[in-house]
């Protein structure tokens, strides 16, 4: 039930790309995200020149543009680009542990979890729970950390049944998502939060409040479990393939997909500080790199690449495109739904009742 | 599939008869008496604390009373008692035959998409038709629901990955994601529509104007009598279309109908209360399980059980939070989620 090119089901019965389609499919989405996080640096109220951008950027230029770069559009393009590597990286992870394009973690309710604690966190006023007190002595970063491992934990407990059904893994996942975005709507309308968007702009997923005093704590935290990624490469190339031969091959099996889980879970959990539960990137893009690269499995590395481009081009849009700036998250669900939707619709072998 | 068809074939016994008629007059009652004690309870507890004998003297004597309570009482929380019972039954009503319909314990039409296609609507009427009186964002509401629930069969219809059950719930899950979407896009872009729609997206019963409810009472009556005209329909629908059909059912008519009910009811609810999801759901599982052997009379107690836990929840909504209130939307989701997870599980064995 590994995604290949038969959609949902079974491994391709294509020929597999080699490494050379690999390289241009990803030079030509780097190009893409390069492209893309110019044009909103350099776009706006007030135009700066490319030339002016790679000034800014480089450090060299201290005038107003240079400002206005820097300071006001740098934020919204580096956490897109957190956020779109973070979420197209785990969303790549569990798909190919529970063999389920559906299981990501923005649809089976792990980014809604965390940002249910994330907000319980920023949330200022402590009449709200008695939980809050000690959860709003947490860092945001590290609150969404745990809330998006409570969630997880939660929907995988629930839909264990000798093993993991993807129907099931959906259904509970679906209904965990529906509890957390409650919930967040439930500290969002009672908590006094300072400077945080509506909880209509939060729910959806946005990156016009975008904190940059987190970003630091983020980045260490996606950078430690990344090493962890590239320590566990090996574990995950061969659970993907076939868990019986990756046993045989002298690998714990069970300790392997645990913490494998934990890093992507986690992944998709610290993000959603910065932005919210944005939906659909990290089930569409380890999809959309998938197909195009031809990969036997949703490659972790093709998927965060993707995921950046997805944001950047999201949020370009949803800035440049509207009267008023949109939150990012309308955009990705417009550009995630129809993957989903193509990906159901090809499927033509039953993978869960 | 869990739908009971459980009527016996055979004649039962005249002592059966009479113990199920006597269960039946119980539940029939317990249910008077539980709407009842629920619409007492909107009535007498409120997010500001009025003491109960202020309650019953503005209901006695309104003169006696101070103004201000007066106008809490009969300004706010009768009309959102009112509300409350009219959008929970329909809503009850809407689920059940949604369960019935699509033969799957986990339909509901918050869940099938219908209620968030009637929310797009009037949204998108608002911004782009200008609309602006009731009557408009009921048939806007209306369209919604039917189109956006044909939508939810038809792509359901195709899809080959997964089983009924949890493709129709995941086909929904999507459709209304895309629908919310959109809605928020339009929200956003259009000031005088934030404004009006404060809080709408999430269901909220409070603020809601009585003046909807001439505008809706078409629907609520088409409604009822599609639901009545459907009743024979349902033993058959239990067994599957094909059983259904031999048993001399036009399936395709009791389908439509049937559908057709379900946007009436589910469009004239989302109307005056915004999208709200699971009344639907929860509802049709309470009464099956007070009603196990009798599947039409479960389908028609959905309409008490659906006004009981949608005021319900509104009342806890008032009472749990410290300051403010809840919007009933996100209470009945509370409840009703963890409720989903168990159905799921239970089903998905």
């Amino acid at each position: 039930m590994t995604p290949g090119s038969r959609g949902l089901r079974g491994h391709g019965s294509r020929a597999r790309g080699g490494l050379t389609r690999r390289v241009l499919v990803a030079c030509v989405f780097g190009c893409v995200g390069i492209v893309f996080a110019l044009l909103s640096l350099s776009t706006g109220d007030v135009d700066v020149p490319i030339p002016g951008v790679v000034r800014a950027v480089l450090g060299l230029d201290a005038g107003t543009g240079s400002f206005v770069v820097t300071e006001l559009r740098a934020p919204r393009v580096i956490g897109a680009i957190i956020v779109g590597v973070g979420l197209g990286a785990a969303g790549a992870i569990t798909q190919s542990l529970l063999r389920n394009p559906l299981a990501s973690p923005d649809i089976i309710g792990v980014t809604a979890g965390a940002s249910t604690a994330a907000v319980l966190a920023l949330a200022s006023s402590s009449a709200l729970l008695s939980v809050q007190s000690w959860i709003a002595g947490l860092p945001v970063p590290l609150a969404a950390l745990a809330g998006g491992l409570i969630a997880g934990s939660l929907v995988l407990a629930l839909a264990w049944r000798r093993g993991l059904a993807p129907h099931r893994v959906v259904l509970v996942g679906l209904g965990v998502n529906a509890g957390f975005g409650a919930a967040t709507s439930w500290v969002l309308l009672h908590a006094d939060l300072p400077g945080l968007a509506s909880s209509l702009t939060w729910l959806t997923g946005s990156l016009n409040q975008v904190r940059t005093e987190i970003f630091a704590s983020v980045a260490l935290i996606i950078a430690i479990i990344l090493v962890l990624l590239v320590l566990l490469g090996r574990t995950l190339a061969l659970l993907r393939y076939d868990v019986r031969i990756a046993g045989g091959l002298g690998i714990h099996v069970p300790r392997g997909q645990l913490m494998l889980l934990i890093a992507a879970i986690g992944l998709a959990a610290v993000v959603t500080a910065v932005a919210g539960p944005v939906p659909f990137v990290a089930f569409a893009a380890p999809q959309i790199a998938l197909a195009a690269m031809r990969t036997e499995g949703p490659p972790v590395a093709g998927g965060a690449l993707v995921g950046a481009v997805m944001m950047l081009t999201a949020d370009f849009a949803a800035v440049r495109l509207f009267s008023s700036a949109l939150p990012v998250g309308v955009i990705t669900s417009f550009i995630g739904i129809p993957v989903l939707l193509w990906l159901l619709l090809r499927t033509h072998r039953r993978v869960g009742s | 599939m869990t739908i009971p068809s459980g009527t016996p074939a055979t004649a039962p016994g005249t002592a059966t008869r009479r113990h199920r008629r006597l269960r039946l007059t119980l539940i029939t009652a317990t249910a008077a008496v539980a709407v009842m004690l629920s619409a007492a309870a909107s009535v007498a507890f409120g997010s500001q604390p009025m003491p109960l004998s202020q309650v019953l003297t503005v209901l006695r004597d309104p003169a006696a009373a101070g103004s201000e309570a007066v106008a809490v009482v009969w300004g706010l929380r009768i009309p959102r008692t009112i509300v409350g019972l009219i959008a929970g039954a329909a809503l009850g009503v809407a689920g059940a035959l949604a369960q019935v319909h699509t033969r799957n314990p986990l339909a509901d039409p918050g869940l099938l998409g219908v209620t968030s296609g009637a929310g797009f609507a009037v949204i998108a009427g608002m911004a782009f038709l200008g609309l602006n009186a009731p009557l408009q964002y009921v048939w806007c509401a209306l369209v919604g629901a039917a189109l956006s629930g044909a939508l939810v069969l038809l792509i359901a219809g195709r899809i080959r990955a997964f089983g009924p059950i949890t493709t129709i719930v995941l086909t929904g899950a999507i459709t209304s994601a895309l629908l919310g979407a959109a809605s928020t896009a339009i929200v956003l872009t259009h000031e005088e529509i934030m404004r009006s729609f404060q809080g709408w997206s999430t269901g909220a019963l409070v603020n809601r104007q009585l003046d909807l409810l001439p505008a809706i009472a078409p629907l609520l009556a088409a409604g009822i009598v599609l639901t009545l005209v459907n009743l024979p329909a349902w033993p058959g629908l239990a067994l599957g279309d094909e059983l259904a059909a031999g048993l001399g059912r036009n399936v395709a008519a009791d389908r439509t109908i049937g559908i057709s009910a379900i946007a009436v009811l589910a469009a004239a609810a989302t109307a005056i209360t915004g999208p709200l999801a699971f009344i639907g759901l929860l509802s049709p599982h309470v009464a099956r399980r007070l009603m196990p052997d009798a599947p039409i009379a479960a389908v028609l107690l959905t309409a008490p059980i659906g006004a009981v836990l949608l005021l319900a929840a509104d009342v806890l909504g008032r009472v749990v939070v410290t300051h403010g209130e809840l919007p009933v939307g996100v209470a009945t989701a509370l409840i009703g989620a963890p409720v989903f997870v168990v159905i799921a599980r239970a089903v998905t064995r």
